[in-house]
């Protein structure tokens, strides 16, 4: 099929109203043909607008529970804020407030903010990152404080032959059960691949969450762990499919003992 | 493991970064999905659910069918949030399309052991009730929009608007309006071709987002 012929029928496929084979052989030049695809994608604009012309519908309140209970469980967000209440209950604020600690605080900040500096985003791309950047820097406020307590350690994790350039280390406290990984030099991903990290203990392998890497190549995941980091002997980070897997199935970029 | 961290979006809760998740433009909300931001989801679900919901039933006219449209598209979003690229076009433009053809797909699936539902009254859906949509202002942005399209369908030549309401929302091939409306095939695939070209070119200067005019 050529160019020319797939344009004829982009304008009938976004309104998915070509017949099954038709549509089958369109996807497979749309499958190698960016110019091809871009066109398709102003007529899904267009039939997206058509959408815009009936009235919106109330599905049940039952479906937003459904669908929003998909989500819950996979993930856990506000970490940062959990692991500052639980140091800020657990310390006087005078042993909070070491100098030393404070001083690795902002080694920490200035290196994220190094971090952030060079990374080099597309214009297209370059609003939402600055929103994620928003979103990292008040987040770093809050490790920040965190981190601002005595029995912080930081460990470093060695990269494996698939990403030899790949630099992580995992700030963490045996205590908590809260951690941070950041990495930078870690390979990207296609759009259907995630990287996934461990927790070893005993040989089992529970999943401390997935992530994917920026532009310049640097990512931070925080974990909260089933347990104390404490309990676990090692960490290790692969690459699953998008989504994440119940153990680990692809090739080992990272690894660490705890 | 669970959080228990609420995952509503009311119109108070903030991204963090100075805008409440509600007012978040729809990139800013997919970058945060894809840092698993699960208020991010449900700020997405509480913009597009509706809409998207409308588009299901409207194709599928049975409401738990739809709902199951529109929760697979949602958890298949939640799980692979990179499906979406900005070479797709705009966000919600490409999430009614995915939703559009998963419900086609249940449409057609079906349709040989059912019979389609040919020509429904239109007044079955409105005693559906509309709702009342996510945020004040939005409404305003929509009604606007909708004004928007229904004027420039509306100056599309009727054959031409009538063949491509029977592919979108109906759900048919182009074989399947040809054999309706007693045409022949060429006829139609020209007639949706140039209508939606005519679309294309009239809704950019509408003050719509059509990517690539």
């Amino acid at each position: 099929m050529t160019c020319k012929e797939v344009e004829e029928l982009l304008p009938a496929h976004a309104l998915d109203a070509l017949d099954r084979d038709e549509a089958h052989t369109l996807e497979r030049h749309l499958a190698a043909c960016r110019p091809c695809r871009a066109e398709l994608a102003a007529f899904r604009d267009v039939a997206g607008h058509l959408a815009m012309a009936m009235p919106p519908v109330a599905p049940s309140p039952e479906l937003r529970r459904r669908v929003l209970n998909a989500a819950a469980g996979s993930e856990r967000p506000g970490l940062l804020s959990r692991l500052a209440l639980w140091w800020s209950s657990r310390w006087p604020a005078v042993v909070r407030l070491s100098p030393v600690m404070a001083i690795l605080a902002l080694v920490v900040s200035l290196g994220s903010i190094f971090w952030a500096a060079t990374a080099q985003v597309s214009l297209d791309r370059q609003m939402a990152e600055n929103r994620l950047l928003a979103a990292r820097l008040e987040a770093r406020e809050q490790l920040v404080a965190s981190l601002s307590a005595p029995g912080v350690e930081v460990r470093e994790l060695r990269a494996e032959a698939v990403a030899p350039g790949a630099q992580a280390v995992m700030v963490i406290n045996r205590e908590s059960p809260a951690a941070v990984l950041s990495t930078r030099g870690l390979p990207q991903l296609p759009g259907d691949r995630v990287y996934q990290l461990w927790l070893i203990r005993d040989g089992q392998r529970t999943s401390g969450g997935i992530f994917t890497v920026a532009v310049d190549g640097s990512s931070r995941l925080e974990i909260s762990a089933p347990q104390p980091l404490g309990v676990y002997g090692g960490v290790g980070v692969t690459i699953e499919p998008a989504g994440g897997s119940p153990g680990p199935t692809g090739a080992r970029v990272l690894a660490g003992s705890l | 493991m669970v959080t228990g961290v609420s995952t509503t979006a009311g119109a108070g809760q903030r991204t963090g970064i100075g805008v409440t998740y509600a007012s978040a433009e729809d990139h800013a909300l997919v970058t945060l999905l894809r840092q698993r931001d699960e208020r991010a989801f449900a700020a997405l679900y509480d913009r597009y659910g509706r809409l998207a919901f409308a588009v299901s039933l409207r194709l599928l006219r049975d409401r738990e069918r739809a709902e199951e449209v529109v929760q697979d598209a949602f958890v298949k979003l939640w799980q692979q949030p990179a499906s979406y690229t900005p070479e797709r076009g705009g966000f919600r433009a490409w999430f009614l399309s995915v939703v559009h053809h998963r419900a086609v797909d249940a449409l057609r699936a079906t349709a040989g052991e059912r019979g389609r539902v040919a020509g429904a009254a239109d007044g079955e859906l409105a005693e559906e009730l509309p709702d009342q949509g996510p945020a004040p202002e939005e409404q305003v942005v929509r009604e606007h929009e909708r004004e928007a399209v229904e004027r420039v369908l509306g100056e599309l030549p009727s054959a031409q608007r009538e063949a491509i309401a029977l592919a979108y929302f109906d759900g048919l091939t182009q074989s399947e309006i040809a054999a309706r409306l007693g045409e022949p095939l060429g006829t139609v695939k020209t007639r949706i071709r140039t209508g939606m070209q005519r679309l294309r070119v009239a809704l950019a200067p509408a003050g719509l987002e059509v990517g690539g005019v």
